[in-house]
């Protein structure tokens, strides 16, 4: 608490932050299906596209809430999103027109998408209606990233990729284009040469920016057999000096502390109507916490939700980081595996 | 510059998501704490964005975590 002098410490601010009700994040999976299947990939696709009555229900969710909102974040997740454009298009333009409602509210969304069909006028288009972040992961030049980011048909994905990357920087759409790359022993020898040509490509542009991460252990079946890359491995220093190289520390994304999933306004929606908190574990139990109904109002099992918010409690920020690991940690000594396995031939675990 | 206050007594018990997904805060000397917070910062929007593994969450807490 705060006293007359006193200011609530960093802990404390984040906290107010996540548990304040005058901002709302809901994570979307509009469909779960994907036109890719990357080897590491822990999802199981299961669950097709958003169904009109869930669609209903988040429209109707941000209509009940909008006149009490400073904020919403509307976070599309997948599968992959793009594949459901016309339900991302239908919530946007929805929250778009609850904006126009309500000068108070103040709204963006933002996009995870394997890049293969953001295009440079499909970027300019979803702009429009308050898409203004993405990520897209690339593992390499396409010798590397074709091997493990591949089409469900098998074939390579990185030159149509690079493609869409290149038609936005060309272009003047509003968004920011965070582009995560993975980092593995076996492609660290070609980084240096890779990530010079994103940064003379991309990098003079503020609106890219790059976010270097390895790929690590997490408990799949190819652990004992892939390299990692320490944390504190030389080499990656070089390749972020490498990056902003002729620019500034901006060009280099730094990760909140804080997961979402830590944060009581935050939601993840499924595309089947079920609420959850993490979007990686898409299969445990832990991770349903209600269900959207039509009207846009929720069922919540509140003490399901409670554990994802204990980090709070005991002022962990370890487990504010990565609420999942209090599952991990009580269900066994070691950690169990947090990656949702698939039948397909896995190379590497990264998330 | 102001000194820092007391911390927070946080007890997940104390908060709920009613049927519209707002976060009730039960404990009330809690609920005052939040709001004297908020109004220190009070542009809620001025956050930096959060998404699904965009802002490294997942990145960062889960490969941090669980790493072996």
């Amino acid at each position: 608490m705060t006293d007359s002098t006193g200011e609530p410490s960093p802990f404390d601010r984040e906290f107010a932050e996540s548990v304040r009700s005058d901002r709302l994040q809901l994570i979307l999976l509009p469909t779960e299906q994907c036109n890719f299947r990357c080897t590491y990939c822990y999802e199981d696709f299961a669950i097709g596209r958003m169904a009109p009555e869930v669609v209903a229900g988040v429209k109707n969710l941000i209509d009940r809430r909008a006149a009490g909102l400073r904020h919403l974040q509307v976070s599309w997740f997948g599968g992959e999103p793009m594949l459901a454009r016309p339900v991302i298009e239908e919530v946007t333009a929805h929250a778009r027109a609850a904006q126009r409602r309500h000068p108070g509210l103040g709204y963006e969304s933002d996009m995870t998408t394997n890049g293969y069909l953001v295009d440079g006028r499909t970027a300019e288009h979803l702009a429009g209606l308050g898409v203004r972040a993405y990520q897209v992961s690339l593992d390499g030049p396409a010798a590397f990233h074709d091997l493990t980011r591949v089409r469900a048909d098998g074939r390579g994905t990185f030159e149509q990729v690079w493609r869409n990357l290149e038609e936005v920087r060309a272009g003047s759409a509003d968004v920011r284009m965070l582009l995560r790359v993975h980092l593995t022993p076996e492609n660290l020898p070609v980084m240096p040469e890779f990530l010079a040509r994103i940064r003379d490509t991309f990098l003079d542009d503020p609106r890219f920016s790059v976010f270097l991460k390895r790929v690590v252990r997490l408990g799949g079946p190819n652990d004992d057999t892939m390299d990692v890359l320490d944390s504190d491995d030389g080499k990656i220093a070089g390749l972020r000096a490498l990056l902003t190289e002729g620019g500034g520390e901006e060009r280099l994304f730094a990760p909140e502390e804080v997961c979402y999933a830590a944060r009581a306004n935050s939601l993840l929606v499924r595309a089947d109507g079920r609420l959850g908190k993490c979007t990686v574990a898409l299969s445990d139990p832990a991770n349903d916490i209600g269900r959207l109904r039509p009207d846009g109002s929720v069922e919540i099992d509140n003490p399901r939700l409670r554990p994802w918010l204990q980090g709070w409690a005991a002022r962990d920020p370890e487990l504010n980081a990565c609420p999942y690991a209090a599952f991990t940690r009580q269900a066994e000594p070691e950690p169990k595996p947090l990656l949702q396995i698939s039948k397909r031939p896995l190379a590497a675990a990264s998330v | 510059m102001a000194s820092q206050g007391p911390t927070f007594a946080i007890s997940t018990a104390d908060l709920t998501l009613d049927d519209e997904g707002r976060v009730h805060i039960q404990n009330p000397e809690l609920a005052e704490s939040v709001v004297a917070a908020m109004a220190s910062s009070p542009n809620a929007s001025a956050r930096a964005t959060t998404n699904n593994c965009h802002g490294g969450n997942c990145a960062k807490g889960c490969g941090k975590s669980v790493e072996r």
